[in-house]
């Protein structure tokens, strides 16, 4: 009998000995997708982790800015990484890895967004003490505004493209959907957004805000044309009271003025204890601290790579006397660098150049464009710009007077003359439509150089070949989509790559 | 065939036995004569009393039982036949003759039917093996000197691939049956019962038997972690009878490596000058080229970083046991000193295994702890020291009293940009300290006769410290110069906590039906834990308190399994095995984390069958097969079925939090279908033994990282079970053994063929490289997975010839930089350009065929015996050679170069030398592929064993055995390979976890040569 109990107690022991509770573990590191969020610092965190794409390689880290502004005719050069000189010369490929990081960089954005708007549930379950109604409205929509600025920045550069939103996908990805399917997301996003964003008075520095959304809302409507909808929103963002124009416009351009009463939207960009080559974003790997932009050592010729310059007739568009050409531009005799003390030369501005880049260069206070990468932040969407846009708006609905007088809130912090007056007449008459449409095309381009302005306006106004002879109608329209992207995926051929490539 | 197989050498025995007692043996029976009592002691080889062996009359139900002393006492009538058994030895039957005493001495088993073969979960006898199961005897293992006991298992068994390297302390590469999957291929090593990711802390005296298993039927007990093959072990216990002691010591030294031949510094300055001159005829040569202060020097590096090395070791072992416990205590010391500068090796390691019964409770334990300490071999940059005292300048003097730290660097000027490997090994050291842990307790229970039940508790714990330490070096705004002292730390802990429980039941039906049943449940649970830390001082201090800035990280891993195994066999004759395991790992997806690996064996014994005729030159034939199913989880990793958040975002320097990739629920085990078929052959009154295999693993579900569309805007990689390789080949086993009187032989020869194809990866995935292991030359990687193709075979340009004229040049396809004097590559796709598309498998680094030949000889007191490895067919990548020959940055370089190709020397194999490499010559080509075949003398010993007379002699009654020897390792190797050594080892750098090194298989960087070495050796057992 003893036997038999000592053979019970043994097949018991050997039948209870595993617990398949063990098999279910998560990674110490990480925090499990699946019961996410728990506290309001995850929720924040995830939120921080769907701007942090804004700072990488592909976008205002680096080639964004080079992308845009070499496509424009604001610059000239023939220095710089074959990528990057392809955007000058047109001569981009499918294989462009700038291409691949702006495109992959929006992706991860979006990514992100999407993964903290799948949570909606989880978050709206969470009690009121853990995160109250007014942060999880205000989350939501930043999330919404950075998914709708990522696609934003996709849609306009690649038309129809993969369109998710939500995180529940295979690695393989989705097929392309079309470009209006990606507007009609963009602009219900940025309406609710504008709904359950802070105002700026109220919001951390280089957060979405109602004015952002709006703001964004009204550049999207204005691409699309659809003007009325672009003037319901410019004139919320006016209304609000939340901008005013800087009185110096240089303010827009410096560290030490960061998020001021012009900016509508900035990407943030810091030095950590001074270690700014360690946390820049090299490769586009968009992950650790991408905290420091390349924009001033790539643009600027005081020790910087020079590898822009401004164009001839970007500098010669500027009246006599307006401010905004020394602000935005060294001339040789200019001074710079700690206290002024330092002198430009000819030389280093390039022998047949006529001026260099001020615009973002950490010259304007150090003695080189590069004691490292720069910690100016990148200003997305300013108020001057949301006044000209106002003034593109008003002008195509007909609404002259109030046209003018949106250009001449942009004159009057330039100091100079208005539009209307006699003076300016004699060059800029706004007599009529037209008359004013081609003030607003000058005053956006003296007052936006250098700000990724000038490309897209001139391809959305139907002039680009006029100005840009690289230029091939019928295919520079879009980007090519990138390589990788077609080669990854099952669904997608060689048909699905854009026209001309 | 009827008679037991054992007989002929019962009869030896018996006839040794009676000569030695002064007795004439009559072949005749004798007549009936009444019982008398017979008396006698029963020891083994070493005189040393065996209890507990069994005796019986053959014939009748008559038996007894030695006693603690080895003693018996058995009724018996002369003529009677008396049968002596005992597991682990060989049986013997002796005849009563006149005398009432009979002495037995009982030899061990050698690879007979009775051998007992440690297996999964349990033990059998050779004659039941119906699996490919391979093993390995202790004293082959102890043979060679060696602070890894794994490393002395080459060349010992078919199908097992042991891949030495010569860095001290450093764990080889291992691999049964080739590779099955492309990602972990490390096999399973069982201690004692209890499943471990290394033996690398065991040491050689301790290991009793070691046992590779290779096919389903054995492996796919352990379920998800059997695909790769497990190697189990079972360490040395005690035995009833007198306390023995026993020490072994020996002492070797390891002798300076070939070196390859490179220029000196006449020779160098003319070919540097060549270089730069033919890149720009106008360029200024460098100011040291015509400074009489270098031209005066010619330094050879190499010789400044090797050295003559040494291994010593102490061993001092204390073993037995009463009635109803035994034991066994050992502790080592073993040191060994590398070949290369400061690179050494210091392991103490203390064991004790005991076991304890009373009645039907049996309790024992297997304890073994080790430190060691390592300074490995350290990289500067991801470059080796060979590596960089191949390209030193020689005009370079190896100090420099005005640097930092006294040692010279080359500067700009110079052009070479190699390190100064003798600082590199000087001031970049790193220490490895490591404690290990690895134990475990039992508990036995006869429930009734034939059922037991057994607990089995395992605790296997590391702790891994790593220190380096970079010295400051070089001067300020030199080329190559470190103002402060820079430190790493990482603390590894890894602890697992086994624990499984079984029934066994065990009986015999009708006499010839024997049958077990095992069932089991076994659990396994896995933490480890690291802190790492990096820090920088500018103060002269060795350690840093404060400062640091580092990382923790905790990883678990738990798995589950059951086990049910049936083992059945009529007389031994048919013989059928089934077993399932269920089995369940955290590292999968929820929605397949169970397994199931079924298998099935059956094995038929021909020669006991009565149409085998007994006169025939066969005396045992065996055919067997089995089928199976057995798991790898080893390449899912922890949580890489799930998406998680990670921290590391951040966005106005506050952290952002991201997913890592698309989670895959679906992730579960590799599964490998393993179909073996063996014969086992005895011939020739049992002289030769002769098994064969055949074998064809198919792999499918294999784990390959899908990388996501950019789009999906995740940056990691989703693993996902969609690859297939198969890996199929032979293996064969001869033995011979002559047993004489005084003069005894026997050779031994295993060899293996391993053939493998990647059958399919993915269906957007074309080829995978090595993407975060630094397997490239220039940019270029050298070995590739893709479908239809070898594993990691070698991918890079054909090479043809070279441009002689210009003409040569235009007439070919259009090849970027190319100028007379350059390579030719092949237009392999024929598009008439030549660029990455015209890459092609340019190498295999898989042998075709792996041996091992073994001879063992003695002769009254001596012994010798000799083991030769090798392999055949395999390609090896000689990336030294991109220094040696490649010229694609100006360093030292090999004689080759002497014949480089100039107008005048219009040479049809070395290219010309052009500083940047315009036409990139360099590049990853079949010029750097050579023949990795060799043959080599692996070990060689002669031993003698002093005579009682002279032990005697020497202390009276207290020395049973005290034997000398000498051996050599490596002393001779036949290959047609140009490297250091044609073994190339897994790779160099800090040893990781998982350590798994496949696509460096057969990429040689500069490998830490093995070395020749002469050892001395002494073994007392008193």
């Amino acid at each position: 009998m003893k036997k038999y109990i000592l053979l019970l107690f043994a097949v018991a022991f050997l039948a209870d000995s595993c617990k398949t509770d063990d098999l279910e573990l998560s990674n110490g590191t990480g925090i499990s997708s699946q019961t996410f969020p728990q506290t309001l610092a995850e929720l924040q965190g995830a939120i921080n982790g769907t701007y942090s794409p804004l700072q990488s390689q592909g976008l205002y880290g680096r080639y964004l800015f080079y992308m845009y502004d070499y496509m424009g005719d604001d610059c000239q050069t023939q220095r710089g990484t074959p990528d990057l000189l392809d955007f000058i010369n047109y001569t981009f490929t499918p294989s462009n890895n700038d291409i691949y990081l702006y495109w992959k960089n929006c992706y991860n954005g979006i990514s992100r967004a999407n993964f903290i708007l799948d949570q909606q549930g989880n978050i709206d379950a969470l009690e009121e003490s853990v995160i109250s109604k007014e942060l999880k409205d205000k989350f939501e929509g930043e999330a919404r505004f950075l998914r709708a600025f990522y696609y934003f920045l996709l849609v306009e550069r690649f038309g129809d493209i993969p369109l998710y939103t939500t995180t529940d996908v295979s690695p393989n990805g989705l097929s392309k959907s079309l470009k209006e399917d990606v507007y009609a997301l963009i602009i219900g996003d940025l309406t609710i957004a504008s709904e359950k964003l802070r105002l700026k008075s109220v919001e951390e520095a280089g957060r979405a805000t109602q004015g952002a959304a709006l703001a964004l809302l009204g550049k999207v409507s204005l691409y699309r044309n659809e003007y009325a909808a672009a003037k319901t929103a410019f004139d919320k963002v006016i209304s609000s009271g939340q901008y005013t124009l800087t009185a110096d416009y240089f303010d827009n351009f410096k560290v030490e003025t960061e998020n001021n009463s012009e900016s509508v939207f900035e990407v943030q960009f810091e030095y950590d204890n001074g270690n700014a080559w360690g946390y820049a974003d090299w490769g586009g790997q968009d992950n650790g601290h991408s905290e420091t932009s390349f924009r001033s050592p790539e643009y600027g010729a005081l020790g910087g790579w020079h590898n822009n310059d401004p164009s001839e007739e970007l500098v010669a568009e500027y009246e006599d006397g307006d401010p905004r050409r020394d602000a935005n531009f060294y001339f040789p005799g200019d001074s710079y660098g700690a206290g002024g003390a330092l002198t430009v030369t000819q030389e280093q501005i390039g022998e047949g150049i006529t001026a260099a880049w001020r615009k973002y260069q950490l010259s304007y206070k150090g003695n080189t464009d590069l004691p490292g990468l720069s910690d100016i932040n990148h200003r997305v969407i300013r108020y001057a710009d949301v006044l000209l846009m106002a003034a593109e708006v008003e002008n195509q609905l007909g609404n002259s007077t109030a046209a003018i007088a949106l250009l001449n809130q942009v004159r009057d912090r330039a100091m100079m003359s208005n539009y209307g007056t006699p003076e300016m007449d004699a060059t800029y008459p706004v007599g009529s439509q037209e008359e004013i449409f081609t003030a607003i095309v000058h005053e956006r381009r003296v007052e936006l150089a250098g700000e990724q302005s000038r490309f897209p306006d001139l391809l959305r106004w139907g002039m680009i070949t006029d100005f840009v002879p690289n230029f091939q109608s019928g295919k520079h329209e879009l980007l090519p989509i990138p390589q990788t992207e077609i080669d990854t995926k099952l669904e997608m051929g060689s048909d699905d790559q854009n026209p001309g490539y | 065939m009827k008679t037991p197989i054992i007989g002929w050498r019962s009869f030896l025995l018996l006839g040794v036995l009676l000569w030695q007692c002064g007795f004439y043996l009559s072949a005749a029976p004798l007549p009936n004569m009444q019982q008398v009592e017979v008396t006698g002691t029963v020891t083994d080889s070493e005189n040393v009393p065996l209890p507990g062996v069994n005796i019986i009359v053959v014939g009748t139900t008559r038996g007894v039982v030695t006693d603690f002393d080895g003693k018996y006492s058995i009724a018996a009538s002369p003529g009677d036949v008396l049968q002596f058994t005992y597991i682990g030895m060989q049986s013997q039957q002796l005849t009563v003759g006149e005398s009432t005493t009979i002495n037995v001495t009982l030899q061990g088993d050698s690879n007979t039917l009775d051998e007992v073969v440690v297996v999964g979960y349990g033990t059998q006898s050779r004659a039941k093996v119906t699996g490919a199961v391979s093993t390995v005897k202790a004293e082959d293992i102890s043979s060679i000197p060696s602070v890894n006991a794994v490393q002395a298992l080459q060349g010992r068994a078919s199908g097992l691939t042991v891949i030495n390297n010569g860095s001290p302390g450093t764990s080889p590469t291992v691999r049964i049956r080739g590779i099955g999957t492309l990602e972990n291929n490390n096999p399973v090593y069982v201690v004692d019962g209890i499943i471990v990711d290394d033996i690398a802390n065991l040491s050689a005296g301790n290991i009793e038997s070691v046992s590779v298993l290779k096919d389903a039927s054995t492996t796919s007990v352990y379920g998800s972690l059997g695909a790769n093959g497990v190697v189990v072990i079972k360490t040395k216990t005690g035995r009833k009878g007198a306390t023995t002691f026993d020490f072994n010591t020996y002492y070797g030294v390891q002798f300076k490596p070939k070196e390859l031949d490179v220029l000196n510094t006449d020779q160098y300055i003319d070919y540097a000058s060549d270089m730069i001159l033919n890149a720009d005829p106008g360029a200024t040569l460098p100011a040291v080229f015509t400074d009489p202060d270098f031209t005066s020097n010619n330094v050879n590096y190499q010789d400044a970083i090797f050295q003559s090395g040494s291994i010593n070791n102490y061993e001092l072992s204390a073993s037995g046991g009463g009635e109803h416990a035994r034991f066994r205590v050992s502790g080592e010391y073993q040191t060994q000193d590398g070949i290369v500068l400061n690179t050494d090796f210091d392991k103490y390691t203390f064991r004790l295994n005991s076991e304890f019964n009373k009645g039907i409770f049996t309790l024992g334990e297997s304890l073994g702890l080790t430190y060691s300490e390592q300074d490995p071999l350290i990289l500067a940059f991801s470059v080796s020291p060979m590596e960089n005292a191949i390209r030193m300048a020689p005009y370079l003097p190896i100090r420099d009293a005005n640097n930092i730290g006294g040692y010279s660097e080359l500067t700009a000027d110079d052009i070479n940009t190699a390190r100064n490997p003798v600082r590199t090994l000087n001031r970049e050291t790193q220490v490895n300290k490591r404690i290990d842990l690895i134990g475990n307790i039992y508990g036995l229970v006869d429930i009734f006769e034939g059922l037991q039940y057994k607990a089995n508790v395992g605790l296997n714990f590391f702790d891994n410290k790593f220190k380096k330490t970079e010295l400051p070096y070089g001067s300020q705004g030199g080329l190559h110069n470190q103002a402060i002292t820079r430190f790493s730390y990482v603390d590894l802990r890894s602890k697992t906590v086994t624990f499984n429980n079984s029934l066994r039941y065990t009986t015999t039906l009708a006499e010839n039906h024997h049958i077990e049943v095992l069932a089991l449940a076994e659990q396994r649970k896995t933490e480890i834990t690291s802190l790492s830390g990096v820090g920088t001082t500018d103060l002269g201090i060795n350690d840093l308190a404060s400062g640091l800035s580092g990382g923790a990280g905790t990883t678990e891993e738990n798995r589950i399994g059951y086990l049910g195994r049936l083992n059945y066999d009529f007389a031994e004759k048919y013989i059928l095995a089934a077993s399932v395991r269920r089995d369940a790992s955290s590292r999968f997806g929820s929605n397949k984390r169970w397994g199931t690996f079924p298998a099935l064996a059956a094995g038929w014994v021909v020669s006991e069958e009565d149409f085998f005729g007994e006169d025939t030159v066969i005396d045992y034939l065996k055919l067997r097969a089995s089928w199976g199913l057995a798991g790898n989880d080893k390449s899912a990793g922890n949580y890489n079925f799930e998406s998680s958040l990670l921290a590391n975002f951040f966005y106005g320097n506050t952290p952002g939090l991201a997913t890592n990739r698309v989670s895959n629920p679906d992730l579960g085990w590799e599964e490998t279908e393993i179909t073996n078929i063996g014969v086992d052959m005895y011939l020739l009154d049992n002289a030769i033994t002769f098994s064969a295999e055949y074998y064809n693993n198919t792999s499918n579900d294999l784990i390959v990282a899908l990388p996501p569309a950019a789009s999906v805007g995740v940056p990691n990689a989703t693993p996902t079970n969609i690859g297939g390789m198969t890996t199929k080949g032979f293996e064969f086993n001869l033995g011979y053994a002559n047993q004489g009187t005084e003069f005894n032989w026997s050779a031994n020869l295993n060899l293996s063929t391993t053939d493998n194809e990647v059958t399919q990866l993915a269906p957007n995935v074309e080829q995978l490289f090595n993407g975060n292991k630094p397997n490239v030359l220039g940019n270029n990687t050298i070995s590739r997975i893709a479908e239809n193709e070898s594993l990691w075979h070698f991918y890079g340009w054909q090479t043809d010839g070279i441009f002689q004229n210009q003409g040569e040049v235009d007439a070919h396809a259009t090849q970027a930089g190319a100028a007379p004097g350059d390579i030719r590559f092949r237009d392999v796709n024929g598009d008439g350009v030549i660029n990455d598309d015209d890459r092609t498998v340019i190498g295999n680094p898989f042998p075709k065929v792996t041996y091992g030949l073994s001879l063992d000889a003695d002769y009254k007191n001596f012994d010798v015996s000799l083991l030769f490895t090798g392999v055949s067919g395999n390609d090896i990548f000689n990336a030294s050679r991109y220094y040696l020959d490649g010229a694609a940055q100006l360093s030292n370089a090999g004689t080759a170069v002497l014949n480089r190709w100039t107008p005048t020397n219009p040479s049809t194999t070395q290219p010309r030398a052009v500083l940047n490499d315009p036409n990139n010559n360099a590049r990853v080509s079949d010029r750097y592929v050579e023949d990795g075949s060799y043959f080599r003398l692996k070990n060689i010993s002669l031993g003698y064993n002093l005579p009682p007379s002279v032990l005697n002699v020497i202390a009276a009654d207290t020395i049973s055995k005290c034997r000398v020897y000498m051996s050599a390792q490596n002393l001779f190797t036949i290959t047609d390979y140009s490297g250091y050594d044609p073994e190339i080892g897994p790779s160099l750098g800090i040893a990781s976890v998982t350590g798994d090194q496949n696509s460096e298989l057969g990429v040689d960087r500069g490998q830490y040569p093995q070395s020749k070495s002469l050892v001395v050796g002494l073994q007392i057992t008193f």
